[in-house]
């Protein structure tokens, strides 16, 4: 972690996600008005009370941007987090028992995998509904055969190694062994995986969203807000900078941190450099 | 080559079944009863019983699935629920439309991405290579609706050079087609090409450090001569596969690509009939598309098998 800090790129990404997190959530005490408030007249341009002016219907733009970055981290957040907690379990099981087992839940993250992912997320929003919940969900499933292959991928080249014969003599169960021994050696490209999944989970939540099947409104998402503005764009052309760019920056240094955490990770790549 | 072929399509055939399954139980999730959702409110018991065994649904789900995984192959996908009109026609008129934006974005990121990558490689670790990777983190990051906006902002909006959006056919107005498609295109390749450029560049530095390569060098090769051909050549099969596996990311980015310039194609026809609640046209366009990914990576494979000859014995 400290050697991240040092690196000036991931220093400025680490500082502008913490900056986005503290905004989203400190949200009710930096702006004065709330996200479904009609503060001034709409489509207002920039101005020192309304920082990026106002949308369609009057509400300021400043206030939304921060309460939608809430609903686009914690999104992504939880969408990683089912996506990890599923690929995991299944990547463990399917590369420790091996076999059948292990072909058949090969063949069905191959089969997860050939849905295009925003196609798949589509698909289980409009047949869920859409909402914040089921968001998460689709999302989630997207991303569950990457971490599964990374996690089969270091199981079946850890099953035969020494400690993990060692743990074996000594009586560990299968479990034991999984969760307890191989589990906690493949951490880092799970680490990096997480960093980039939560970077195309806010990708698509925003994706959704613009489209109309994520988060539903009066509650604001970045994907809608940009939705919204692409209407406007020759009156407020701000309006759907800013929108993007919050996006657009939130991915960009999730991207970057993955790279350099695999970067200080990998010992492979240090070798190299 | 003969068994490697009869392997890779039993695998196809295998994943294939799990992308119906998938399809199949998704849309099965469906919440209320699709018979209710026919007959409008308050239908009578008996009504519902009478739609629901023509629809097959009184039967058990296995039987449902094999009914479906029939028609599917018998080329019946079933109707839209707006206007009748059979899935597969809908489809078969959209699916062009979409792959002119897929194939002339991979041509148009394959042209970017080679120079460049082929540049970062040559100089890597130099301020070239460090400003295309930057470059490419711009095109890795940035969502594509954002791009298709601000590139619509500038050529549409302030230039009046392109139109914002919108479908003319070839055949009646092909001036117009060709400017309806530079922004899409321009949208789908700059995306692409990001991705392709990172993984040609990771693939030849990883071949640049190769024995092999050494070895030519200390036989005094020229170092064009050595990227030219020694690099080159053994990053084709990476490449191929890098091109084949981005059509997924492909088919995702065109979903809204099209939703922003209106145009009628595949993702566009799915965006439309989720809102209209048209699921048997969803469910196609699904499968459709998921089938054509795994088809994709197949040719692909087949085409690394034929450019590289150790893929064979493998």
């Amino acid at each position: 972690m400290k050697k991240l800090w040092k690196d000036p790129s991931s220093a400025f990404c680490l500082s502008f996600l913490l900056l986005i997190t503290l905004l989203a959530l400190l949200a009710p005490l930096l702006t004065p008005y709330r996200y479904d408030q009609i503060a001034a007249d709409p489509l207002l341009g920039a101005s020192w009370s309304h920082l990026f002016g106002t949308d369609e219907i009057g509400r300021d733009i400043f206030t939304r941007i921060v309460y939608a970055g809430q609903v686009s981290l914690l999104v992504g957040l939880c969408s990683t987090l089912i996506a990890l907690l599923f690929g995991v379990v299944l990547g463990l099981v399917s590369g420790y028992y091996g076999g059948a087992l292990d072909a058949l839940i090969s063949r069905f993250l191959d089969g997860l995998l050939a849905f295009p992912s925003i196609i798949l997320a589509l698909a289980v929003m409009a047949v869920l509904g859409p909402n914040i919940y089921n968001a998460m969900l689709a999302i989630g499933l997207v991303s569950v055969p990457i971490f599964a292959r990374i996690t089969r991928g270091s199981v079946l080249t850890m099953k035969s190694r020494e400690f993990v014969e060692a743990s074996r003599s000594m009586g560990a169960g299968d479990g034991r062994i999984m969760f307890g021994v191989i589990l906690p050696n493949s951490l880092s490209p799970l680490l990096v995986q997480f960093s980039l999944t939560f970077a195309s989970a806010v990708l698509i939540e925003a994706g959704l969203s613009f489209l109309g099947l994520g988060v539903q409104p009066p509650t604001p998402s970045w994907g809608s807000m940009l939705n919204a503005a692409k209407s406007y764009l020759t009156i407020s052309p701000l309006y759907s900078i800013v929108a993007g760019a919050a996006v657009f920056l939130t991915v960009l240094c999730l991207n970057l941190l993955g790279d350099s955490l695999r970067d200080h990770l990998d010992p492979r790549m240090n070798k190299r450099r | 080559m003969v068994p490697m072929i009869a392997r890779k399509l039993l695998e196809l055939v295998l994943v294939i079944f799990f992308v119906t399954l998938i399809v199949f139980f998704t849309f099965r999730l469906l919440p209320g009863d699709p018979a209710l959702l026919k007959l409008g409110q308050d239908p009578t018991p008996e009504a519902v019983a009478a739609i629901r065994a023509e629809m097959g649904l009184d039967r058990p789900l296995l039987s449902q699935y094999l009914h479906w995984i029939g028609d599917l192959v018998r080329g019946d996908f079933g109707a839209s629920s707006l206007d009748g009109k059979p899935v597969l026609s809908l489809l078969a008129e959209k699916v062009p439309k979409t792959l002119e934006l897929a194939v002339l974005g991979t041509l148009l990121s394959l042209f970017i991405a080679i120079p460049a990558g082929v540049l970062a490689a040559v100089y890597r670790y130099s301020w070239v290579d460090r400003l295309m990777r930057s470059v490419s983190l711009f095109g890795f990051s940035v969502p594509a609706y954002w791009l298709a906006i601000l590139l619509m902002l500038i050529f549409a909006y302030k230039v009046h050079l392109l139109p914002a959006g919108g479908y003319a056919s070839l055949a009646e107005n092909p001036w117009l087609h060709l400017k309806g498609l530079v922004l899409p295109v321009l949208t789908v390749g700059i995306i692409n090409a990001a991705q392709v450029f990172r993984f040609l560049r990771s693939g030849m530095l990883d071949i640049v450090n190769q024995d092999y390569i050494r070895t030519a060098r200390a036989k005094g090769v020229s170092e064009a001569l050595v990227i030219g051909k020694h690099v080159a050549r053994n990053t084709l099969p990476g490449l191929v596969t890098v091109v084949t596996l981005n059509f997924s990311l492909l088919l995702s980015g065109m979903v809204i690509t099209e939703q922003i310039f209106a145009w009628p194609g595949l993702g566009w026809l799915m965006i439309q009939s989720i809102l209209s609640r048209d699921y048997e046209v969803v469910q196609g366009a699904v499968l459709l598309s998921a089938v054509f990914i795994v088809v994709m990576n197949l040719v692909g494979d087949l085409i690394n098998a034929m450019l590289d000859p150790r893929i064979k014995y493998n």
